[in-house]
């Protein structure tokens, strides 16, 4: 069912307004700070790691948040001064910092200017931006122990047997810089370098991770087979999201945005692609275009779901009989 | 000189502002919900995308916004990648799957 909802962005606005004159909510944190107290971009993972970083104030700290937000202005001025208090004082707790960002706009519109460290009883008063600050000092922190975690997976015993990923995995943290993105060449993706992580846990994985894995099998077997891209061509995960997607809509859905003939159905080839079925599980699908086989292929060994059946068979039908038609007008 | 140049096309400051002229932008989720955004051709798409994810209520990670089937880099603009006036942009979900032993 479509929405006639439409939203007109006013784009034109500045990214920075780090100054308490004009009536929009500072948010944006000084460049001198984010340089001075967050870690240099191009540190590598491991050096990332153990950078020192603002520590948590206790769980029972001040839960007040009426305390946190004061009407009058921001009472320090200087860098030197600004940076005193960052760097020395704890954070919120990190529930106090997500009531506190929810809260932060209407604060704002009933006359607030300013913040204070009120779980530390401080009472120097901070521009709305100390508020990103918390956030993004609290989102650095979050990868830290997650990578933390990584470093104990890659420790752990599981691995003795043979260790070799494990070495092959801690030699590019200590060569990839924390803030970097990684582009999934030939998949249309990329993932950011702190994502990673997933890869040495037990975590589950989402689209890019999966197509970081296609992006690297892919590239494995072109060195060892080059004619392979002739026989197969493989999509990435979002792919048959965007099949199902363009199925349900197949009312309304233009010919021109055929996900299926997009493609290249017509080329005598094996599209391959990842679904996910039931909410929660990766499996692989192949299609032979010339012939019309669909190959499934579950680790659950359970059967392909109805609905993406359905789906499938529903569009390549579509896509084949557009393609010939498109074929006899032209020929 | 000045004035051949001049008659083969827009001046330095027309060509600027017609480079940077807003474009309609549709942005359809998977359940074929549809937003539709006015940006300017030289303003990153990270901006639309973030007033998208605030819109809906999700944090912008776990959103996928495809172009042409590829996600959008944080980087691009509608100049960038091309884009035409009423083009479309897909959003999806982010999916997570796995198996616990």
């Amino acid at each position: 069912m479509l929405s006639d909802t439409t939203q007109e962005l006013s784009i034109t606005l500045e990214d920075a307004q780090t100054t308490t004159e004009s009536n929009e909510m500072p948010v944006v944190v000084p460049q001198g700070i984010k340089a001075k107290i967050f870690p240099p971009e191009r540190l590598s993972l491991d050096s990332f790691i153990n950078f020192p970083l603002p520590s948590y104030a206790s769980a029972g700290s001040n839960g007040d948040l009426t305390q946190y937000f004061v009407t009058l202005p921001p009472d320090l001025t200087t860098m030197t001064a600004i940076m005193d208090v960052l760097q020395t004082l704890p954070l919120p707790p990190p529930s106090v910092i997500k009531q506190l960002s929810s809260q932060a706009a209407s604060a704002w519109q009933n006359g607030s200017r300013s913040l204070v460290y009120a779980h530390a009883n401080d009472p120097c008063r901070f521009a709305f931006w100390v508020l990103s600050f918390w956030r993004g000092v609290s989102e650095l922190r979050t990868n830290q122990m997650g990578w933390r975690a990584a470093q104990r997976f890659l420790s752990q015993p599981a691995f003795h047997h043979d260790d070799s990923e494990a070495i092959a995995f801690t030699a590019h943290m200590s060569t990839l810089p924390w803030s970097d993105r990684i582009m999934v060449r030939g998949f249309g993706d990329w993932v950011l370098v702190q994502d990673l992580r997933q890869f040495a846990s037990r975590d589950w994985l989402n689209n890019s991770h999966l197509n970081v894995m296609l992006g690297v099998m892919y590239d494995k077997i072109k060195a060892i087979d080059p004619a392979v891209e002739l026989r197969y061509k493989v999509q990435n995960t979002f792919f048959c999201a965007q099949l199902c997607a363009a199925y349900a809509a197949r009312a309304t859905y233009a010919e021109s945005r055929s996900v299926v003939r997009d493609a290249g159905i017509d080329a005598p080839h094996t599209i391959c692609f990842i679904s996910h079925v039931r909410g929660n599980h990766w499996t692989g699908i192949a299609i032979d275009s010339v012939n019309l086989h669909i190959y499934y292929s579950d680790s659950l060994q359970a059967p392909i779901p109805d609905d993406l059946k359905t789906g499938l068979v529903d569009s390549w039908i579509r896509a084949k009989s557009e393609c010939r038609e498109m074929a006899h007008v032209t020929g | 000189m000045t004035e051949v140049d001049s008659t083969l096309g827009p001046s330095q400051n027309e060509v600027k502002t017609e480079e940077n002229a807003p474009i309609n932008v549709k942005v359809v989720s998977s359940t074929g919900d549809e937003v539709f955004f006015k940006i300017k051709r030289n303003t990153k798409l990270s901006k639309l995308q973030g007033a998208y994810a605030a819109k809906v209520g999700k944090d912008v990670s776990s959103i996928r916004f495809l172009y042409d089937g590829n996600r959008i880099n944080e980087d691009d603009t509608p100049s960038s990648l091309e884009m035409e006036d009423n083009d479309t942009i897909d959003v999806m979900v982010e999916q997570v799957g796995g198996w616990a032993p």
